[in-house]
């Protein structure tokens, strides 16, 4: 009966691209095109430090890099690596350190003056605190799926707030991949441990159905840990305090104002995210005083609104060609 | 399916995945069985399958927190508990009655030595195996006699380890006694939520006809999910969470300290402990923080000399 399983080959990425910096941890890649035009504005993705950034290349049919590319544009994107115990030490600022000088270095090699900042999830975060931090290094801001405001009802953000981070950390270094995968299923236990295999064992004999479900459950499980200190700070700063759409977050001595995010805004938002609601992103596109804002949703989940056919019918055509417009 | 088939599949897949998989497979089996009782009856009864499901779910959940109650028995060996300590004075009583035996044995042997000597070597070779014989055999027994008394060493652990180290073992004991009575409130928690929700499934399956297996699988997840959602947001639940999952993260970080800090008083021990090497890091660390820094001033000041400032 599972015979099918096992003739389908999990490989992700399915773009090309060169790695042009690794700094320990973490590394900048460049998506290699086919097209010769390229947009002036490169695009920089940032995705979450919870699992892999290869969601937004997949595979193939429901590759977002792909479309990227296709549309002309130049695309950048940093992987934020597998944190091991030497890194339980690193800070959220260590991040957005990181994510300028992937700026500096995408500006001195494609002579760009500025670049169009992707941010998912809480990549999205991190974009969000750049851009009002550098507001002269970002042309555009789009983000998918942004935890800003962290005080929302969802199961997760809840039990974040019943969480004491500085015991994980001190504990075990880091918050490992497997303690995230079994909070991540723990929430829904019966929707996610059973109903999701229920389906699967349904459509055992439909190629195109496995052959998706394996990539996905190839992403879920592939979690890196998160380094303690970041941990320790995402939980107490962002879900405890609500510091970031409060106006009181702090990187490198700088307040982090929301007030600067003047530059063009695109907010995609999934309306049946549990991960990160639209109420996590909603009150920052109210806040921001961006005059070229636009908010795109699909009825969708977190990672759907990434890989499902529908979003990539619905929202991504639309949200392309807005980047492609400002990148001129 | 053959089995080098699922060995195959289970190279494919995440070990998560695989694992859901396989449970899934069973949770079918025995909804299977459930829907043909009630197909035929009309009627559903709270049986062992409904048990045998709940298993085959939260085995996953439950187990990663059973691994440590059931790690925590191992290290418990290790320490000078009073039965470790009556098992030590027992090996010290087989020990004194081995080396008993051991000098009779040498004794017999040296004995049996000496006359087969006297035909086959010399007196000199004889009188050089002798002298040989007797210094390793007072050499071994003074080595065999410190061991011996180690064993008291036990009795006095109190006053061998340090005031820290002994404060993690206490720190350690209280955190593991909270942890294991909010395991088993959460696991009772968790058995509960699920009887209520099959209660409340068996109820409507007997109040309606149910007319496929897909409906009758569909709706026993929908009652069951339904029950968790309001559980995993309740205040009780959240409350155990937090007490389970803090105690056992003080639980683990005061006994690796305990083990630590015995190893760090060693001047023999020839390891770094995870708390030495994670002091590396940090500094580390810091380091690499004020290496960036200064080299985003250099970096500054070269731009400005570029403009003529």
């Amino acid at each position: 009966m599972l015979e099918g399983l096992k003739d389908i080959h999990v490989s992700p990425w399915s773009c090309e691209f060169d790695v042009v910096d690794e700094d320990w941890l973490f590394r900048l890649i460049h998506f290699k095109s086919r097209k010769r035009r390229r947009l002036k504005t490169p695009v920089l993705i940032v995705y979450a430090y919870i699992n892999r950034p290869y969601i937004l290349d997949l595979h193939e049919r429901v590759s977002v890099v792909r479309k990227m590319l296709e549309a002309g544009l130049d695309v950048w994107m940093i992987d934020w690596g597998y944190p091991k115990r030497a890194d339980r030490y690193y800070k959220i600022e260590d991040y957005v350190d990181y994510i300028d000088r992937c700026v500096e270095i995408i500006k001195n090699e494609k002579k760009a003056e500025s670049v169009t900042l992707h941010g998912y999830c809480l990549g999205a975060t991190l974009s969000t605190i750049y851009a009002s931090l550098f507001p002269e290094n970002v042309r555009n801001l789009v983000v998918q799926a942004p935890p800003i405001n962290f005080n929302t009802d969802n199961t997760l953000a809840v039990w974040a707030r019943y969480i004491d981070p500085d015991k994980v950390a001190r504990a075990m270094g880091n918050a490992s991949g497997d303690f995230l995968n079994f909070a991540f299923l723990l929430v829904d236990p019966i929707r996610l441990a059973v109903e999701k295999y229920q389906a699967l064992l349904d459509r055992l004999d439909n190629e195109k159905f496995i052959h998706d479900f394996l990539y996905m459950d190839h992403w879920i499980f592939d979690s890196p840990s998160i380094p303690g200190g970041v941990f320790e700070e995402y939980i107490s700063r962002w879900y405890h305090k609500n510091e970031v759409i409060e106006g009181r977050y702090r990187v490198f001595g700088k307040r982090v104002d929301l007030k600067r995010i003047k530059m063009p805004t695109l907010l995609l938002i999934a309306e049946k995210d549990h991960i990160t609601p639209p109420d996590c992103a909603i009150p920052f596109y109210e806040i921001i005083p961006s005059q070229d804002k636009l908010m795109l949703q699909v009825n969708k989940g977190h990672i759907g609104l990434t890989v499902s056919s529908s979003s990539h019918r619905e929202l991504w055509d639309r949200a392309i060609a807005w980047i492609v417009e400002r990148s001129r | 399916m053959l089995e080098e088939d699922l060995v195959e599949v289970f190279k494919k897949l995440p070990k998560e995945s695989f694992e859901l998989l396989l449970r899934n497979i069973s949770i079918r089996d025995h909804m299977e069985r459930l829907w043909i009782r009630y197909s035929i009856s009309g009627n559903l009864k709270k049986d062992e399958e409904f048990d045998r499901v709940f298993d085959e779910i939260f085995r996953f959940f439950f187990r990663p927190l059973e691994m440590f109650l059931v790690g925590e028995q191992y290290i418990r060996y290790i320490l000078p508990s009073p039965d470790i300590l009556k098992i030590a004075e027992g090996q010290r009583e087989v020990f004194e009655a081995y080396e008993d035996f051991m000098l009779s044995l040498v004794s017999h042997m040296g004995l049996t030595a000496e006359i087969l000597s006297g035909f086959t070597v010399s007196k000199t070779a004889k009188s050089l195996t002798d002298s040989f014989v007797r210094k390793w055999w007072e050499m071994a027994k003074v080595r065999y006699k410190l061991e011996l008394d180690g064993y008291r060493l036990f009795n006095e652990y109190p006053f061998i380890l340090s005031k820290e180290t002994s404060n993690d073992l206490f720190e350690a004991a209280n955190h593991w006694d909270e942890f294991r009575e909010a395991f088993f409130v959460y696991r009772d928690m968790m058995r509960k939520t699920y009887d209520e929700s099959v209660d409340d499934f068996i109820e409507m399956t007997n109040s309606r006809k149910i007319e496929s297996f897909e409906e009758f699988m569909q709706e026993f997840a929908k009652n069951v999910a339904e029950k968790f959602d309001e559980l995993i947001k309740s205040e009780r639940y959240l409350s155990v969470q937090k007490k389970m999952l803090g105690s056992l993260m003080d639980y683990t970080y005061h006994m690796r300290r305990f083990f630590e800090s015995i190893l760090e008083q060693n001047p023999i021990n020839p390891f770094a402990t995870v708390s030495e090497m994670d002091e590396a890091y940090r500094r580390i660390m810091d380091l690499k923080r004020k290496i960036r820094s200064l080299e985003k001033k250099i970096k500054e000041l070269e731009k400005r000399l570029e403009e003529g400032g």
